[in-house]
């Protein structure tokens, strides 16, 4: 029986070497790159950068990649720059100036994304065709419920259209993981552009002057990218921040203990060591009463 | 008559100096040494790498060094039993034992401050407790309140000792040169004035009504490190008072014992009699009854409701991994003694001694049951921990330390019954005088 | 759906850094970024860029640059982020012993060994009661009794709720670990092995790292992580959204996909807290295990060999 299971364990550990081996030969992992367009509060785009590669089925952030960023075409003219990713395998661009004309004349437009060829990863390169969008917010109030609207509307010509059946998502900023503002997780927008929300979170804190942060977005959209819209409303409850950080109490720090320990405490340390210097001064008492009787000795 | 006084007076100063060591003496001492180097080259090692070479592990956190600690404090209330108790109450008899009480009370408190540095992970920072210390953790309470007991431990054994550093000074010729010097340095100063006397006896009252209530605190606060916590077998409002009736009793239990070893070594039977065994035996009962007492409180109370924590606990100690450990802690540390000193025949000296023994030897593992098990039965299981971690037996390091502690206080004791003598010559000679009369 | 849940928590990031950058120049103002905002001083350099609408914008340059990692110091992370009041709650209903919180947080930590910040411990209250998988943290205490015993300051609590330890400070005497009822701290009983870079650093109370011998550890919030606005490692690696993370002040706790409106999920899901009677007050909940996921026994394939012998029969 024992020799048997000593088998086993031979067994295992073979086929554990062998599966490392393999593990070994697999070829060096590929590089990838994400392409993301965002576009915030209507303002300036920038495009964002994620180099990753696939290890073991998982991705893992690859950092210190340059990739470079062109518009509609790889042309030196139609670089927007070159990113250099973080330790996090993150970058970001904005578009400059020199593509303004190009820019301009776009509704749809090309990002295309060209890792430059390093020592580890050789060059890859990735794109995503997008129709340029704008977003819109409206408060609503009827019948004693608020909503948001939100309206996405898309470049064609000169003009900016509504677009229907665009995936929306409307929420409550929040600083990790926003909420929706209504019991549904999306909204998509009908023929008039317009998707509406029904603000279910009432009470939710908002600052200390009940404001809350709306944000109207697409994420991740095939066709638009990602845009949002924030929106201040006064629907949320100020907030009150209780702080007991300064309190006294017995798991505050030296500097805030509890004033009754404190006087506790001290007042039997005092007593106590009031009673040694005491002993202490008797002590010398002792010693001089020796001293001035026989000086010669000491 | 003045004669015969001054040969009484004689007698008594030649049987008390202390004495060179002899042949058992210097194999005794050596063995303590070495036993105490054994244990400051396991501590060597624990500084090099770290509490890893300790049994101890998340769960159990605080192990034997703890356990030894509290020993050592309890060990240490006996000073201020046998010197200030019995001085307050003119209890006259426990004269010849009350340094030996005294010197054990310092080494002891001496080693359970060592003992508590050892047991740091880092005991480089030690000096943070006075730079960074929070009056609201009992730890700094332990520290204010150990190192009082310390000082005042010491001036309850340096004043008394002032008259026989007289005598000792007055020997001048027989002693080494090194040793005149420190008694000079101590005492020279001791003249023997009525003055003196009058503000020695004095401090002496002032010492001995301070140091009750210090000695009070110092192992009440011990208690407090488990009990201010949440854990089953510590999570009790009896603990102080449970700690320092069981520090009362290994303290007296000590002191038996050191008393039978000096009265043999030193050839003090004149001194030390069969009636100071027989009053201290009626002490050690009392105390062990009432120690015996607070037992019964602290396990039968929470055995009769068994709530869900403490069920593991309370059954593991009364029948399961720990019950041997538990009943001999019982038996040999409270009924066997308590049997024994209950009938007068086992209050003489050689009974005494052992009950004294067995009452030292229980304390010890006493102090261990009080805080392993606990450690061992937390309110969450215990998973996703090695498999060591289920466990806590010793390591040798810990018991090299451990034991090495022992020896360390034992050696200091050693060497101040070297040096001082250990039954204070003048206060015999007054009650000699006194008892004369 | 593992792997389309990690692409888009990925995408999230990307969103939030980006965010994040944008701060400068549309007034909002991401709750996280209090500290970088006031990090980032105008350096009079200004950028044009184009808008969507081709108009070009000025701005200041040091707008553009992402914000760097700045070292938190001591009495900064002492004090912890104001305003904040981190919360945490954990689905047991979801919990199939899966175990890549564990191993996210002892990657992220570089914990050695043994030593494990986040449990997963077979649980069964009583014996007809079923058993189910909990999952521990820290509980980050309102009434920390293992803050309330240290002699040093060593560990302390923060204005945002959440327990550190200073391990420069700590001086190993595991008064902690005795006084914590939920056995959540570690010790590092042997110089810890970590990585060089890692290793040369100063020690950070907010990363908890690196590590030294003589001093404990535990499970920190990943505070480093929040004021990126980001989730702790133990969230964000769960596949199966058991664990959420949050801020009372905001009512609002995530996983990384969902997120939840905090005091409605505690009310409709009947949110608990471990050892209430203790009076510990801490700031992780439960919700019970009711209505699961998956059956308890799918978790046993995961058990670790040294776990194996005391696992619930």
């Amino acid at each position: 029986m024992k020799l048997q299971n000593n088998y086993k364990l031979f067994f295992i550990l073979i086929t554990a070497f062998y599966c490392n081996s393999i593990w070994a030969e697999e070829p060096k992992p590929k590089l990838l790159v994400d392409v993301g367009y965002h576009l915030d509060n209507n303002t300036f785009p920038f495009v964002s950068i994620f180099t990753k590669s696939k290890i073991e089925k998982k991705f893992i952030a690859v950092p210190n990649i340059s990739v470079k960023v062109y518009l509609g075409q790889e042309a030196d003219a139609n670089l927007l720059g070159t990113v250099i990713t973080n330790k996090y395998g993150k970058g970001m661009i904005s578009f400059p100036v020199s593509v303004n004309t190009l820019w301009d004349t776009l509704s749809q437009f090309k990002l295309i994304a060209t890792s430059v060829a390093g020592k580890k990863y050789e060059s890859v390169s990735n794109e995503v065709s997008l129709t340029k969008a704008k977003i819109y917010i409206d408060t609503l109030w009827a019948d004693g419920v608020r909503s948001i609207a939100v309206t996405i509307k898309i470049k064609s010509g000169n003009e900016w259209k509504p677009v229907k059946d665009v995936e929306t998502k409307i929420v409550i900023k929040r600083s990790v993981g926003n909420l929706s503002i209504g019991d549904k997780e999306t909204y998509t927008t009908d023929s008039t552009g317009k998707a509406t929300a029904e603000f279910t979170k009432v009470g939710m804190p908002g600052d200390a002057g009940g404001n809350i942060i709306i944000v109207g977005k697409t994420e991740d959209n095939e066709l638009y990218g990602n845009i949002s819209l924030e929106r201040k409303v006064k629907w949320g409850t100020p907030l009150v921040n209780v702080n007991t950080f300064d309190q006294r109490t017995l798991f505050a720090t030296r500097d805030k203990a509890p004033l009754w320990l404190l006087f506790l405490a001290g007042f039997i340390f005092i007593t106590v060591w009031a009673v040694i210097i005491y002993l202490f001064l008797q002590i010398i008492k002792i010693r001089k009463a020796g001293m001035e009787n026989w000086p010669d000795i000491a | 008559m003045e004669n015969t006084t001054a040969l009484i007076n004689e007698q008594i100063t030649k049987d008390l100096l202390p004495q060179k060591f002899g042949k058992r003496g210097m194999i005794w001492t050596g063995a303590l040494i070495v036993i105490a180097l054994i244990g400051a080259f396991a501590y060597y090692r624990q500084l090099r790498y770290g509490l890893v070479v300790t049994s101890m592990r998340d769960y159990v956190s605080w192990g034997i060094y703890i356990s030894n600690f509290v020993f050592f404090v309890a060990i240490s209330l006996v000073g201020s039993l046998i010197t200030a108790v019995f001085r307050l109450a003119n209890v006259h008899w426990s004269t010849p034992l009350t340094r030996i009480a005294e010197i054990i009370a310092v080494s002891a408190i001496v080693f359970a401050s060592l003992i508590i540095i050892v047991d740091m992970g880092r005991p480089e920072r030690f000096v943070n407790l006075f730079m960074y210390g929070r009056i609201q953790s009992p730890i700094v309470w332990d520290v204010i309140v150990i190192s009082t007991y310390f000082v005042i431990s010491l001036l309850l054994l340096y004043l008394p000792l002032l008259p026989d550093l007289k005598i000792l000074i007055a020997r001048e010729s027989k002693d080494a040169k090194g040793l005149q010097k420190m008694y000079r340095f101590l005492g020279s100063f001791w003249k023997g004035l009525a003055i003196q006397e009058k503000i020695n006896n004095k401090a002496v009252t002032i010492l001995c009504i301070t140091i009750i209530p210090v000695a009070f605190c110092i192992h009440t606060v011990t208690s407090w490190l488990f009990a201010t916590t949440y854990r089953p077998g510590w999570d009790s409002t009896n603990f102080g008072a449970y700690f320092i009736s069981g520090a009362f009793l290994v303290g007296a239990g000590g002191v038996v014992v050191a008393m039978y070893v000096f009265r043999k070594v030193y050839k003090l039977e004149k001194y030390i009699n069969e009636m100071h065994f027989d009053k201290m035996g009626k002490i050690v009962v009392m105390l062990a009854l009432l120690y015996l007492y607070f037992n019964v409180n602290e396990y039968l109370v929470p055995a009769f409701k068994m709530k869900k924590p403490e069920e593991a606990h309370l059954t593991q100690l009364f029948a399961g991994e720990f019950a041997p450990l538990f009943w001999f802690a019982i038996c040999v540390g409270m009924l066997i003694p308590i049997a024994i000193l209950l009938f007068k025949k086992g209050r003489k000296p050689v009974p005494m001694f052992v009950a004294g023994i067995m009452i030292v030897i229980g304390a010890w593992f006493k102090r261990y049951l009080i805080v392993t098990p606990t450690l061992l039965h937390p309110f969450l299981p215990m998973y996703n921990v090695p498999e060591s971690y289920h466990h806590y037996f010793p390591s040798w390091e810990e018991w090299a330390i451990a034991i090495g502690s022992l020896a360390g206080a034992l050696l200091v004791i050693t060497f101040f019954a070297r040096i001082f003598p250990i039954i204070p010559i003048h206060e015999t000679i007054i009650e000699q005088h006194e008892t004369a009369e | 759906m593992e792997n389309k849940n990690a692409s888009r928590r990925e995408f999230l990031t990307a969103g939030m850094l980006a965010a994040g950058v944008a701060t400068g120049c549309s007034s909002k103002k991401n709750p996280f970024d209090g500290y970088s905002d006031s990090s980032i001083k105008a350096s009079g350099e200004t950028v044009k860029l184009l808008s969507v609408d081709g108009e070009i914008i000025e701005m200041d340059k040091a707008f553009l640059k992402p914000v760097p990692d700045l070292p938190i110091s001591n009495s900064e992370a002492r004090k912890g982020i104001d305003g904040k009041k981190f919360v945490m709650v954990i689905d047991l209903s979801r919990c199939k012993n899966v175990g890549a919180c564990k191993s996210a947080c002892n990657h992220a930590h570089q914990l050695n060994p043994g030593q494990n910040w986040i449990k997963v411990l077979p649980m069964q209250d009583a014996e007809h009661t079923a058993p189910y998988w909990e999952p521990t943290t820290c509980m980050h205490c309102d009434e920390p009794p293992c803050v309330k015993v240290c002699p040093v300051d060593a560990t302390f609590k923060r204005q945002d709720g959440i327990v550190l330890i200073d391990s420069d400070r700590c001086i190993g005497c595991r008064f902690c670990m005795a006084a914590c009822p939920y056995s959540t701290r570690v010790f590092n009983w042997q110089e810890p092995i970590l990585e060089k870079e890692i290793a040369a650093q100063p020690y950070s109370c907010e990363t908890s790292m690196p590590q030294k011998m003589g001093t404990v550890s535990k499970c920190d919030f990943c505070p480093d992580m929040a004021r990126k606005g980001e989730l702790p490692h133990c969230v964000s690696a769960c596949p199966n959204g058991v664990f959420a993370f949050g801020d009372m002040n905001e009512d609002s706790v995530t996983n990384g996909t969902e997120t939840f409106r905090f005091s409605e999920l505690i009310k409709s899901k009947a949110g608990y807290r471990l050892m209430e009677d203790l009076g510990t007050k801490p700031r992780v909940y439960y919700l019970p295990p009711a209505n699961r996921n998956f059956p308890y026994e799918s978790g046993l394939e995961n058990v670790d060999t040294e776990d194996k012998k005391y696992q619930l029969k």
